[in-house]
């Protein structure tokens, strides 16, 4: 006997009842709501935002999980750096979101629940998905924020030079500088994103101080906490200074300006 | 070491002893951090040479929403690659390989190869549990679990005297 064929509006009766299969809410108190959703993070978990009455108005609410996750993967401080800061910025304002001291939460307005919690969602796994690049690539995104530090502080291309090295004292570029600004001394910055390049850091800096009478030293790192402490040891004592995670460009602007006399 | 730990490394790297500092009980006064957050580290070498560090999160405005974490630091790949996580109750969970999921309950993740073989975050796959409900609790069970020794106490030259 041949299969029924089913209808196109069967098709679509079905898709309707699974997506409100999928959404699930669970009383958690006087006016407060957990969602679950069929939405999940890389990690498995599933995202269940917070429905809760304020006043007269309701929202949806993460409580702060979002941004306590993506501590899993990356620190805190280059959250909102460079170019993941702008994502995430763009994210909460293109879908009208609030972040309050850390806490994302969106207002249903005119009643519309559905277009709020879709928004809402929307927005939090594309934030979500910014700490992923950790992952995938751990390097790039900090070289490339580290470049785009230096080159909005210090305006004159003439100034600076990436992967400098002393074409005299080390012609096979052995010991190569990330960062050489030109100032009254030079200045040798270092970008540190891992271990391997914090000990190296620490040769190089340690070399030119046998072969070159006055310079300075900038060591910005991706995230000072998640490298060894007998690591960071080693590089401060040879560091002028350091930053525990990359600086705004005004920061290292006024630094370079207040304290390197260019 | 290729990228990919296998379950039997993962194992090792579990049960790898790890002496804790004479102040390890300091990382449990968790810290009000940025985001709506409390905290608490702990870097802890094992006694093969390997390097760990315990996160411990909880959110301020939610008991349930927390997670123990036990990483261990990479040399070979400059990053943490996450063991186990005590995690709280306050979201579901899916195994996506197994389809089984976890309703608002207390979850242990744990680093599995076929999830990183399958291109999936090394610690997504996790077993519910009941063996805790509080962070507290949660931190205690993973340093049970993951070859962690108190150190010796009462056995210092100057414990006992007083100033």
């Amino acid at each position: 006997m041949p299969a029924k064929a089913v209808t196109n509006d069967a098709i679509v009766s079905m898709l309707r009842e699974a997506v409100c299969r999928s959404v699930t809410t669970f009383e958690q108190g006087k006016d407060r709501y957990r969602i679950l959703t069929p939405f999940t993070f890389p990690d498995g978990d599933r995202f269940c935002p917070i429905l809760q009455k304020t006043g007269p108005k309701w929202s949806f609410s993460d409580d702060g999980s979002t941004f306590m996750r993506m501590t899993y993967r990356i620190n805190d401080d280059s959250i909102m750096a460079g170019t993941r800061g702008k994502i995430i910025e763009q994210a909460i304002q293109s879908f009208g979101l609030t972040n309050t001291g850390g806490v994302l939460a969106i207002t249903v307005n005119g009643g519309d629940f559905g277009s709020a919690l879709y928004g809402f969602t929307q927005a939090v796994l594309r934030i979500s998905d910014v700490a992923l690049w950790n992952k995938h690539n751990p390097k790039s995104s900090f070289v490339e924020e580290f470049k785009k530090t230096i080159k909005d502080a210090v305006a004159d291309q003439s100034e600076y030079q990436f992967n400098w090295s002393d074409k005299l004292l080390d012609p096979k570029q052995v010991y190569p500088v990330d960062c050489r600004i030109s100032a009254r001394f030079p200045l040798f910055v270092f970008g540190v994103h891992n271990e391997a390049k914090c000990d190296s850091a620490t040769i190089v800096i340690q070399h030119y101080r046998k072969k070159i009478e006055r310079f300075s030293t900038v060591v910005i790192y991706e995230s000072q906490e998640e490298i060894g402490r007998k690591n960071v040891a080693r590089l401060t004592d040879v560091a002028d200074k350091q930053f525990a995670s990359l600086p705004t460009a005004v920061d290292l602007k006024d630094y370079l300006y207040n304290s390197i006399a260019f | 070491m290729s990228s990919i730990l296998t379950d039997a490394q993962i194992q090792r790297l579990v049960d790898e002893e790890k002496v804790l500092p004479a102040d390890w009980r300091e990382c449990m006064n968790l810290k009000p951090a940025k985001d709506a957050q409390l905290r608490g580290k702990l870097e802890v070498m094992g006694s093969n040479g390997n390097s760990f560090i315990i996160y411990l999160r909880r959110l301020e405005l939610d008991v349930f929403c927390f997670s123990a974490i036990l990483a261990y630091k990479r040399l070979d790949t400059g990053t943490t690659f996450r063991l186990r996580r005590y995690n709280g109750k306050d979201h579901a969970h899916t195994n996506k390989i197994e389809t089984d999921e976890i309703l608002f309950d207390y979850h242990i993740h744990k680093a599995t190869q076929r999830y990183q073989d399958g291109g999936y975050d090394e610690d997504q796959y996790a077993e519910l549990t009941d063996k805790y409900s509080t962070i507290n609790e949660a931190f205690g069970l993973l340093l049970d679990q993951c070859g962690f020794v108190k150190p010796l106490e009462n056995g210092g030259l100057f414990d006992g005297t007083e100033e």
